[in-house]
């Protein structure tokens, strides 16, 4: 039994690999692009809007509403890196229950990918908001000594996001395939339904995890920002208990 | 359960190949479709606020207008009521006016047939009177009622009482002095003289008198001097009887029915 999509090789050049976790990614990939591309190329501003457009509208606009909710400021700035997260997790996930798909989300490898891009993103955008000395700064409060927890904690954050991802998917199919064997019948959809909500569960988690990091490492210069963090840690400390 | 490197770093760069993709596919075209839905309802919006204002103030200035329009219709109902009302009472003054012209010359007409009606009952009871006066003494005295009119004449005109003739007297001193008798019969040539006689003997002179006849005068004997008159006539006894008449007839209502209006 295949636990990770990465295992099962399509295809192989010398060391590259394509496996089975890069093109159902490439896949998604595209069918992502191109619905969006096809639904985006006749938008219309007055109604009467097509169920497509009003579809993505309506999946731009939540996603929106809670970036509004958690950071405040400069949606737009942060909403393709954000939603995009959440999209393709969320894709993922429910192309899972599609029989022959292997969702990518299912690989340590992807999830692991997905979390350094937020490793990486998180100082990116603090930098880009408050300076360079400015995000570093944070480190050495309230006290230098405080700079290995710092770092410790951003690290393991990080490998909580891919791991606890990836536990969830891997372990939602490999519970299906198992039921399957022992009980082929009934028991498997209910199953398939609660890991199809588990999926969306985690990857709603996943972005607000990501905007709630990056919230944090804009914190510093106004008051109205603090309290977000304020409350955007206690979001933090209820979201890692799931 | 290891993470594979090449496929590590492929799904890095598949993500961020993503972001860029659907940033450009995706969001930006649904935010700037979103944005401008946004932008054309707030514009619609604010059409329709300026809109609902612009009815607003219509709607208050149209309500002005009916108020004045209202306020100025009462006026002009005030007004017309008003030179309605002067008109009617013009009308009716007018009305009572022609009314009282009218009753007025009714009543004048009313008057002049009953002073027409008296003058012609006064000639009738005269020369009733007259004539039964006349065969009374003609059939009882043995003479004519002329002869005992011109005698109770000269009988009278012999018993002037001091004033009286002074006054008479006093109105013969001028150049022309002339007395005149008046009958509305003819005299005698004989009672001529007689009453020649007695009126130069009381009255003292030489006087001319001339002799008249004149039929209105009714039965009996008028003299007459510039400025002075002494008669004796049926007349003064018929109107009496005239007044006396009249007074019947006004008691019977002749004046109430003149004064009704018809």
């Amino acid at each position: 039994m295949e636990l990770s999509p990465d295992s099962i090789i399509i295809w192989q050049w010398q060391s590259i690999v394509l496996n089975a976790t890069i093109l159902y990614t490439w896949l998604m990939m595209a069918g992502l692009v191109l619905g969006a591309g096809w639904v985006t190329r006749r938008l219309s501003v007055e109604p009467p809007l097509s169920r497509a457009q009003n579809l993505l509208e309506v999946v731009v606009s939540t996603i929106r509403d809670q970036i509004q909710d958690i950071i405040g400021d400069k949606v737009d700035h942060y909403l393709p890196f954000i939603g995009t997260l959440f999209l393709f997790i969320s894709m993922s996930n429910l192309l899972g229950l599609v029989p022959g798909f292997h969702p990518p989300t299912g690989s340590l490898s992807t999830t692991a990918a997905l979390a350094t891009c937020v490793f990486f993103a998180v100082p990116i955008y603090g930098i880009a908001q408050q300076g360079v000395t400015g995000y570093f700064k944070h480190y050495l409060e309230p006290s230098p000594f405080m700079l290995p927890f710092h770092v410790m904690g951003e690290l393991s954050r990080t490998l909580a996001l891919a791991v606890r991802l990836f536990g969830n998917v891997m372990s939602g199919s490999t519970v299906v395939a198992i039921l399957l064997s022992i009980v082929p019948l009934f028991v498997p959809v209910v199953m398939q339904l609660l890991e199809l909500l588990i999926g969306q569960i985690q990857a709603y988690i996943f972005a607000v995890l990501t905007t709630v990091y990056i919230a944090s490492a804009l914190q510093a210069h106004e008051e109205k920002e603090r309290s977000q963090n304020l409350r955007s840690s206690k979001g933090d400390s209820h979201l890692n208990t799931l | 359960m290891q993470i594979d490197g090449f496929t590590f770093i492929i799904q890095i760069i598949n993500f961020l190949v993503l972001v860029a993709l659907l940033k450009h596919f995706f969001y930006s075209r649904v935010i700037e479709a979103m944005n401008k839905r946004e932008a054309l309802i707030t514009t619609r919006l604010q059409e329709t606020e300026q809109q609902r204002q612009t009815a607003r103030q219509e709607a208050e200035t149209y309500r002005q207008q009916r108020l004045a329009l209202a306020d100025q219709r009462e006026a002009m109902l005030a007004q017309t009521r008003k030179e309605v009302e002067a008109e009617r009472k013009t009308l009716l003054a007018m009305a009572r006016t022609e009314v009282d012209d009218i009753r007025t010359g009714w009543q004048e007409t009313v008057r002049r047939e009953q002073e027409l009606f008296f003058q012609d009952l006064h000639r009738r009871a005269g020369h009733l009177a007259c004539e039964a006066a006349r065969h009374t003494l003609h059939d009882l005295a043995n003479a004519d009622l002329e002869q005992q009119t011109l005698d109770i004449f000269i009988e009278r005109l012999r018993s002037l009482n001091g004033g009286e003739r002074q006054k008479l007297l006093t109105s013969l001193d001028g150049p022309d002095s002339a007395v005149t008798i008046r009958t509305a019969f003819e005299i005698a040539p004989g009672r001529r003289d007689k009453l020649t006689a007695a009126v130069r003997e009381q009255l003292g002179r030489q006087l001319e008198v001339q002799f008249e006849t004149e039929p209105e005068l009714g039965f009996g004997v008028e003299l007459e001097t510039p400025g002075r008159k002494l008669a004796w006539s049926l007349d003064q006894y018929l109107g009496s009887l005239e007044e006396a008449l009249a007074e019947a007839i006004k008691d019977v209502g002749v004046e109430t029915r003149v004064g009704e209006p018809s």
